[in-house]
């Protein structure tokens, strides 16, 4: 009709209008002409911060910091930080781990600080810091705080701490007694944190991930000798299980608690420690190593640098200089237990009265080592993290690990110059999820459409309450699916998680399982919530498909003398077929698409043993910088999926339906 | 009030696949209730959406009072259109579905108040002004799409067979009021219909259709006394039309199967069909040409009888007010300018002085 | 007998759909020590909304509520306004050809919002509209819109063609026609298909986590999942269920308003492929 065509002509402009007034209003209104900059950090515990940018802000009327306490996994906040530089809005101040530097500032998002940071001002810092803060020998960051990876050990328990991998093992065996008090606790979650323990081991077996050529030596005796004593550590109970699923903060609360002998962890814990019942009985000693070869901790530590592309860089540089000054080290260091940057500091008296173990503290961050500085740094710790937790699990045994760790980071390296189709074939982590993805669905389809069927049978029996009964079936798909990831992983939290408790009370189980941190407890986990949640999506299209037989043709079947079972087969099953067509359809898209569920539950770990396809491309656009391979490979997934849809369609069309067309 | 005319209208459906009209001359004169009448897919709807403009000839022209209004939008046609199910704004109270045009054309509000309860008392519908479509019977809700065409004062009322959805008693009573009410309108009516009797009763001008063409115009008693078509005979008139297979041969007339024979003034040689009523056929010999046969079926309609009779291998149906005998030898007769004589192929009318 | 038995299997089944709810609900109500205490504490011993309180005085969740509000209040009615335009240019079209461009649409409708993520967030870049309110409405109206415009035509087609003829009489402007006799009468359409859009956008993860990547634009299921950061002891279980529950609650109330419709939009929903 014409109408239609007038109409729309005469609505261009305003809906050009109402899209205008949208955008304008979505625009933030800065009402105030000061200067924001932003930057975003952990989670201010003690006010640390809030303190150095209150005294700024006295200084620098004119100018707002304003910080923003993300996420404690500092993946996330790096994902942060990407997501803010790709989206051409980068964030003023850019607070970075150090091994972000070399990949932002070889992907263009750091302004070079050397016109402001001179030679000379370099060196009044810790040397080690400085070097990691180099890439292509200009300097992108200043360090605020430094890390190094170290040892942790109780005074009161042991008389000589551990030097060499044989003296940690014979303390362990004589004065640990599982579970009241374990060897040792440390980062065994697959996150960054994992690379730093592992590469601790590494280089303390005389190993190292990258030569001076950046050709990749983890195929060695050196690392498989460091993976098996990582390996034996977790099998002969030194540390407790769970540190599977430890980080920093985990592994403190559990060594503060009393129950274990050694901590690796960085030197913030010491503050911590000195205001808790372990008071003065805690020291530290640089990490173990293996005799003959030389101990080093892994170097870390966080910088402040300037996003590339932002209107006020000497603001900016003025916020970092006081950051990086004395005084403000100073205040991060009492309120926070940073590790002050700047070498004076370490004889700084009140610092020293305050810490008294930054004597030692100092030989061991002159004793540190950066972790490789390579612009896919990031790719390559996602790998090494992933086989380091396959070992710990036990899924995978010492050189197998070395050798796919090998081939892993070099086909990578290589992998990034073949071309997409090519890189198909090599793609490691590409099988391995599309593995997972096609275990999920295989696993948690055929669950949800059985359930289903089960639940609108009876939901369709003329039962009082039925009404009551379609709510309740309704709310697990109401309800967020992301969210509802967060309920399930503290439902099967161990040991506090209601799910084990009662599987113990039932006597199903003798004692609680490490759901999320085996690889078959996680993927067990992952399906369960998944058919919790989807079940109610299968039973409400099945419900409406009992609701359309006819009522007559059940009754002339049971008139026949047809009971349940033979009305089931031959009547109801036939007449849902095009509705558990329908269901199948959009259950198996969206279980092999699965994203928020795992992503929040598990993370795809452990091991990557519930890490699908979704996640693996999301992590190749968003934090692998990877937007076009990414984009082919969803191309390919959705062809995939499409074909998957025709071939249901096809096989599960009875004879009757294609003849009414 | 304005005369419609069509002018070599064509209009066809999916993509010419079906057609609906083709090549329509009519002129629908001023001030009269025409009747458009033809058996369901005739193409009577679609000659009304293209006057009212719901529909875009695919070539000729429409024409309003002279004008053509090919790319007029109804909005702009000044005319109104009842349809077969009123079309009533459901979420609308009845003063509201009423009134609504008025407003939309921008009268003024107390305007509107006044011709809006004029048109209801004269409809008697002035006591459901507050309610909702759904609370009303079908006559009242047909009332008020009347009204609602009323109201507008158009040039032109279209009428969707507005009369189909009522139940039989109330059709004959709203029949009786439209035709009164339009009468002292002396407004310009096209009313579609495929009830002959509907037509009959109400119209001026009749428009006979058929499979998308007008096979004849005309007031209705001419077009019944005189039509121009078998199929006109046969559409026209309460009981159907005794149709006779023959042939012509020297002015005369032999039925096939050559039990009746008798003179015409038809000079045409060939194969014809000889129509006669029902109720043009009388039992008696008083007219010229005689039929003699068995009743074989007595259908009695009140006060009448429609006997039908066996001549040869010829059924008749008789209208008589006597009560005949069933199996019985029937003595009947009918006069020869009662006969309408039709072309056996083309269906057209032979006419005696057609020499 | 038999009744019996079916009544214990709908128990078990109401059990089922509502264990992890309640027990969230639970969680969040106990003090932290009851929280982390073994052996599990099932009903909590004393009620406190300390962890709520939290939640809110903490964290910014009273922004991301607002966030959410906001995304999601602006998309469905964006959804709902461009989709009852289409729907009314579908309905003026003839069936066949609307269903063909319908089913076109729908294909698109069933591709995993994951799958999604990238194409959206290289578009929205270029717009400069990453970490805007309007690009995330943008999304989610794109996303909604074949469900919406499957909906809305559907409501369309059941008012008779006559009605709207009727309107073109009577001097209504196409817009007029749409706004004043269309949406009215498919009222009940038009709401429930708002909720289902709310409801979808509401509780949508991946593309807030992507399209809106700074913190203070967090959605509330982001906001919540990024609460967790990683694993067991750190993180604040109390808190993070007591936002569950706050999310969660407005949801089920609305559901449970509207059950009988949301039935039925989704059942149509579904079938519509």
């Amino acid at each position: 009709m014409k109408g239609g065509n007038d109409y729309m002509k005469g609505e261009k402009k305003r809906i050009g209008l109402i899209v205008t007034l949208f955008i304008l209003l979505c625009i933030p209104v800065s009402a105030s002409s000061k200067v924001v900059l932003r930057m975003i950090g952990p989670e201010d515990i003690g006010g640390a911060w809030a303190e150095v940018i209150r005294i700024f802000h006295e200084r620098q009327p004119d100018i707002k910091i304003n910080y923003i306490s993300g996420p404690w996994s500092t993946d996330e906040r790096q994902n942060m930080y990407i997501r803010s530089f790709l989206s051409g809005d980068p964030l003023e101040l850019v607070y970075m781990d150090v091994i972000w530097t070399a990949n932002f500032a070889q992907r263009g998002w750091l302004l070079p600080l050397d016109s402001w940071f001179p030679q000379e001002e370099q060196e009044k810092f810790l040397p080690r810091d400085i070097e990691a803060s180099h890439y292509k020998k200009r300097i992108y960051r200043v360090p605020v705080r430094s890390d190094v990876g170290m040892l942790y050990y109780r005074k009161d328990l042991i008389s000589e701490p551990p030097k060499t991998w044989e003296e940690f093992e014979h303390l362990c065996r004589r004065s640990s007694s599982p579970p009241e008090l374990y060897g040792i606790v440390f980062q065994g979650m697959q996150y960054e944190g994992l690379v730093c323990n592992y590469l601790e081991y590494l280089w303390g077996a005389g190993g190292t991930v990258l030569d001076e050529k950046e050709n990749v030596c983890l195929e060695t005796r050196e690392n498989i000798e460091a993976l098996r004593f990582m390996k034996k550590i977790i099998e002969e109970d030194w540390a407790p299980r769970s540190v599977l699923t430890f980080q920093e903060q985990h592994s403190l609360e559990f060594f503060e608690k009393g129950k274990a002998l050694f901590m690796r962890n960085w030197p913030y814990a010491w503050k911590r420690l000195n205001h808790s019942p372990l008071k003065g009985k805690v020291g530290i000693v640089p990490f173990i190593r293996k005799t003959g070869q030389r101990s080093a901790g892994t170097l870390g530590g966080w910088g402040l640098g300037i996003g590339r592309g932002i209107k006020h860089p000497e603001a900016v540089w003025k916020f970092i200089e006081f950051a990086t000054s004395d005084s403000a080290q100073k205040i991060l260091h009492m309120q926070r237990g940073a590790v002050p940057t700047r070498k004076s500091l370490f004889e700084d008296t009140d610092i020293q009265r305050e810490s008294p173990h930054y004597k030692e503290l100092y030989e061991v961050l002159l004793g540190s080592r950066p972790r490789p500085v390579h612009p896919d740094y990031a790719r390559v710790s996602a790998i090494l993290q992933k086989h380091v937790s396959a070992v710990l699990v036990g899924i995978e045994r010492p050189p197998d690990a070395a050798l796919a760790m090998d081939r892993s980071v070099s086909s990578y390296i290589q992998g990034k110059k073949l071309n997409w189709f090519r890189r198909l074939a090599v793609d490691y982590d590409l099988h391995k999820t599309v593995k997972n993805t096609f275990l999920f669905t295989i696993l948690s389809v055929p669950f949800e459409l059985f359930l289903g069927l089960c639940f609108a049978l009876i939901l369709n029996a003329p039962l009082r309450g039925r009404a009551m009964n379609r709510l309740s079936v309704l709310i697990p798909w109401a309800l967020p699916t992301a969210v509802m990831a967060v309920a399930w992983q503290w439902m099967f939290n161990n040991p506090f998680g209601v799910i084990n408790d009662v599987l113990m009370r039932i006597g199903l189980i003798q004692e609680p399982l490490n759901w999320l941190s085996s690889p078959q407890g996680a993927m067990f986990a992952a399906v369960f919530a998944d058919i919790w949640k989807t079940t109610p999506f299968v039973t409400i299209i099945l419900l409406a498909g009992l609701q359309s037989i006819p009522k007559d043709l059940t009754e002339s079947l049971s008139l026949d003398g047809a009971g349940f079972p033979k009305r089931l087969l031959h009547l109801i099953l036939p007449m849902l077929i095009p509705f558990i067509r329908i269901a199948l359809i959009f259950r198996v898209i969206h279980a092999a698409g699965i994203f928020d569920l795992i992503w929040v539950l598990t993370k795809g770990g452990p091991a990557d043993s519930t890490r699908t396809l979704s996640l693996y491309i999301y992590d190749l656009a968003f934090r692998y910088d990877e937007l076009g391979y990414g984009f082919f490979l969803t191309s390919l997934f959705l062809v995939t999926l499409i074909l998957t849809s025709v071939v249901i369609i096809k096989t599960m069309t009875l004879r009757y339906e294609k003849v009414s067309k | 009030m304005a005369e419609v005319e069509l002018k070599n209208v064509i209009k066809s459906f999916m993509g010419g696949k079906i057609t609906a009209l083709q090549d329509i001359n009519l002129k629908i004169p001023n001030g009269m209730f025409t009747s458009i009448l033809g058996p369901s897919g005739c193409g009577k709807t679609t000659l009304l959406r293209l006057v009212a403009g719901l529909e875009k000839p695919d070539a000729g022209e429409v024409l309003i009072r002279d004008s053509v209004v090919n790319d007029v939008s109804p909005r702009e046609r000044n005319i109104a259109m009842v349809f077969q199910n009123y079309a009533l704004y459901p979420h609308k109270r009845v003063f509201e579905n009423m009134a609504i045009g008025l407003r939309l054309r921008g009268y003024p509000e107390h305007d509107i108040k006044k011709k809006v309860v004029g048109v209801a008392r004269m409809l008697k519908i002035e006591d459901f002004m507050e309610r909702y479509p759904k609370q009303l019977s079908g006559g009242q809700q047909q009332r008020v799409a009347l009204g609602r065409a009323l109201v507008r004062e158009p040039e032109v009322f279209l009428l969707d067979e507005p009369l189909s959805n009522l139940d039989a008693q109330v059709r004959e009573v709203t029949r009786t009021e439209l035709k009164r009410l339009f009468k002292d309108l002396q407004a310009t009516v096209i009313y579609v219909t495929h009830d002959q009797t509907e037509a009959m009763m109400m119209s001026d001008f009749v428009v006979v259709m058929n499979h998308g063409t007008v096979k004849q115009t005309g007031e209705p008693i001419s077009i019944y006394n005189d039509p121009d078509h078998r199929f006109v005979a046969e559409f026209l008139g309460t009981h159907r039309i005794n149709l006779l297979h023959g042939r012509i041969e020297q002015a005369k007339f032999i039925s096939d199967d050559g039990f009746i024979v008798f003179d015409t003034k038809i000079k045409t040689q060939g194969n014809v069909l000889a129509g006669i009523r029902p109720e043009h056929i009388l039992l008696s010999t008083h007219k010229e040409i005689p039929l003699k046969g068995i009743s074989v079926l007595i259908e009695t309609i009140g006060s009448t009888h429609l006997v039908s009779v066996r001549v040869g291998e010829n059924e008749f149906k008789i209208l008589t007010a006597e009560t005949p005998n069933l199996q019985k030898q029937i003595m009947a007769s009918f006069s020869l300018h009662d006969v309408y004589f039709f072309d056996d192929q083309s269906g057209r009318r032979l006419r005696p002085d057609f020499f | 007998m038999k009744k019996i038995l079916l009544y214990i299997l709908m128990g078990l089944v109401i059990l089922y759909c509502l264990f992890p709810f309640f027990w969230t609900i639970l969680t969040a109500l106990k003090p932290s020590d009851e929280v982390f205490s073994l052996p599990v504490i099932y009903l909590p011993k004393t009620l406190s909304l300390e962890n709520s309180e939290n939640v809110f005085s903490k964290r910014p969740f009273g922004r991301y509520i607002l966030n959410s509000l906001i995304v999601a209040g602006g998309a469905t009615a964006l959804t709902l306004w461009v989709a009852s335009l289409i729907a009314f240019h579908l309905r003026s079209l003839d069936l066949k050809k609307a269903t063909r461009i319908q089913r076109g649409l729908l294909i698109g409708a069933i591709i995993p919002p994951a799958l999604l993520a990238i194409p959206f967030f290289v578009v929205l870049a270029k717009l400069m509209l990453v970490n805007h309110y309007f690009g995330l409405i943008l999304a989610y109206a794109a996303l909604n819109l074949p469900f919406a415009v499957w909906m809305l035509h559907a409501a369309f087609r059941q008012l008779p063609k006559e009605l709207d003829e009727a309107a073109l009489m009577d001097g209504f402007s196409p817009m007029g026609r749409l706004f004043k006799i269309f949406m009215p009468l498919s009222r009940p359409t038009l709401s429930i298909t708002g909720v289902l859009v709310f409801i979808f956008c509401w509780n949508e993860f991946i593309l807030a986590l992507t399209l809106m990547p700074s913190q203070l634009k967090y959605t509330v299921p982001v906001g919540i999942s990024m609460l967790s950061g990683a694993s067991v002891y750190e993180i604040p279980w109390g808190e993070i269920n007591a936002a569950v529950t706050l999310t969660t609650i407005p949801v089920i109330l609305i559901i449970a308003v509207l059950q009988r419709w949301v039935i039925e939009g989704l059942t149509t929903g579904a079938m519509k492929g």
